[in-house]
């Protein structure tokens, strides 16, 4: 069946290939954009320039204080998510109670919540407790935004991880605490690489929330490129999103190298 | 035990969420002065939301562009997905899945800084077409409702493939092979096996992409040059303005009508399933 040459599959092909194209043109057109010399953005090309690059890495103070900030808010937005979604996720799968449907959904209500509500309502607690304008008050909400995902990732390897290892751990003498971190740990290890990962993605991304909660001098960095691009919208804007393509890729590499082999293998039993 | 395990988190959505999501709804019904809010309930906001026309037309708007993304992505996504399914190499497999979440991996600012590059008066479409003679006058592609969409539909379209893709993943396959060894073609099988059993994966992507639609505020602001209006971006505007009342109806009229499209399809969809059944 599958070395059929047929119309059908032909076409099948050819459309996807169209997809493929069409999901990676933006992102393909923003890094051939960022040596571009002409200050619009203008086809064809006149040449090849490292000049926005320099502009975006050492010209635009913005984009340097807004990498930093962002890469602390991301950082304790991680600890803080990863830490409260594995306990949550583990007293979710581990212990039967009444009230565990309804817990489960409570805990998935940041995401349900639309982004730019979820912003506009922090924003005004925010003013009344003093939060506003503070790293650690982004650090707070976008924890907020990252738990949904690590408390559902985390409770799926879980599910599958099973009880059996820890009640051993038990029986022969280690207490809940140990037998949390030297069995249950390690056995979900490639779930708490996963959804931190999101976490940190969710965080370092983020806009709509972020765009509430920082002051003008106090910007993330997709802030700091929001506000750019709302007024310049020159190729450094290509230049510094390449770098942060860049980045992405790397954070991927990374977790992905963290993954053992038989860690894909517990991912994909889930499946 | 447990409450020690899950209290923190409980506690911690509690604190800030659900109180930040009580005092945007006690807000919606202060009074707002022009230039600061007084707390007196005077519903004001309500009744300038409902009554002012203004704001039935950006709701419409709103409807329309997430129907209208909804139906592209759906277009393109079930052959995505259903192709997707066919890759016998493994290698392949894992590049048609880097592609189609690759828009989850960037910022909705890189991704709408690429489109602008390539729907711009200057950028490469228009390029591509005066080149080829194919338009002799730039064609206005950004900075309106077709650029909104073509960007919105390439970063939920993974949202509708993902789960179109795990239905059909799930599927017997022997169900097919029995239908092919019972003498139906291709086409045939597809359309009495694949297709209705691959329904379920279908409605819930579209639902996930609509919600998602509807919510969205960095695209339509960026790539809709304020032309395009909708919720969100009167939301943020009216936060800005310092009119919290305001922007807090708008809030939740937008919550509001997420949940009641979702409802009414949701019974629609039970009762379709219901007369499906009742037929066959």
């Amino acid at each position: 069946m599958s070395d059929r040459r047929d119309a059908l599959t032909v076409g099948l092909w050819c459309f996807l290939g169209m997809v493929g194209v069409y999901m990676l043109a933006p992102l393909a057109l923003v890094i051939i954009d960022s040596v571009n010399p002409s200050t619009y953005g203008m086809f064809p090309f006149t040449g090849v320039t490292l000049h926005w690059y320099v502009n975006a890495l050492f010209q635009v103070p913005e984009f340097r204080s807004g990498l930093s900030n962002s890469l602390v808010v991301a950082f304790g937005a991680v600890v803080l998510s990863v830490i409260l979604g594995t306990l949550a996720a583990y007293g979710l799968v581990r212990y039967r109670f009444t009230t565990r449907e309804l817990t489960q959904s409570f805990l998935l209500l940041p995401l349900i919540v639309p982004a730019i509500v979820f912003g506009a309502a922090l924003f005004l607690l925010y003013i009344r407790i003093g939060l506003y304008g503070t790293l650690s008050g982004l650090i707070l909400g976008h924890a907020l935004l990252g738990l949904p995902f690590v408390v559902s990732i985390v409770a799926a390897s879980l599910q599958t991880s099973g009880r059996d290892y820890e009640e051993a751990a038990m029986d022969l003498g280690a207490n809940p605490v140990l037998t949390f971190f030297k069995v249950t740990i390690p056995s979900i290890r490639p779930g708490l690489i996963v959804s931190a990962l999101f976490a940190f993605v969710t965080s370092f991304d983020q806009v709509e929330v972020s765009l509430f909660l920082t002051r003008p001098r106090n910007n993330t960095l997709p802030i700091a490129m929001f506000n750019y691009e709302q007024n310049y919208q020159d190729p450094t804007l290509a230049a510094i999103s390449a770098v942060l393509i860049g980045f992405t890729v790397v954070l991927v590499l990374i977790a992905v190298s963290l993954l053992k082999t038989q860690d894909y293998r517990k991912l994909i039993q889930r499946r | 035990m447990v409450p020690g395990l899950i209290g923190p988190a409980v506690v911690f959505i509690l604190a800030l969420l659900v109180t930040a999501l009580l005092i945007l709804l006690v807000n919606s019904a202060f009074h707002f002065t022009g230039t600061q809010v007084q707390p007196i309930l005077t519903f004001e906001a309500y009744r300038r939301f409902f009554g002012d026309p203004f704001y039935a037309n950006v709701v419409w708007q709103e409807i329309r562009l997430a129907v209208i993304t909804t139906a592209i992505c759906l277009v393109i996504g079930y052959p995505t997905a259903y192709a997707i399914t066919k890759i016998r190499n493994p290698g392949w497999v894992i590049v048609a899945y880097i592609l189609i979440f690759s828009p989850l991996l960037t910022s909705g600012i890189v991704r709408a800084y690429g489109w602008l590059i390539i729907l711009s008066r200057g950028g490469l479409v228009n390029w591509a077409l005066q080149s080829l003679h194919l338009a002799t006058a730039p064609v206005r592609l950004i900075f309106n409702v077709t650029g909104v969409t073509i960007a919105l539909v390439h970063v939920l379209l993974p949202f509708t493939v993902f789960p179109i893709l795990s239905v059909l993943l799930r599927m017997d396959p022997a169900l097919r092979e029995a239908a092919a060894d019972l003498g139906a073609n291709r086409v045939r099988t597809f359309l009495r096996i694949t297709w209705p059993l691959s329904f379920p994966g279908l409605y819930a992507g579209a639902q996930l992409t609509f919600v998602l639609a509807m919510n969205a505020y960095v695209t339509p602001q960026l790539l809709g040059g304020g032309r395009v209006q909708v919720l969100p971006l009167l939301i943020y505007e009216n936060i800005s303005d310092l009119n919290w009342p305001l922007a807090a109806v708008e809030a939740i009229a937008l919550i509001g009508l997420v949940w009641m499209i979702i409802l009414a399809s949701n019974l629609l969809f039970r009762q379709s399933v219901a007369i499906a059944e009742g037929r066959s």
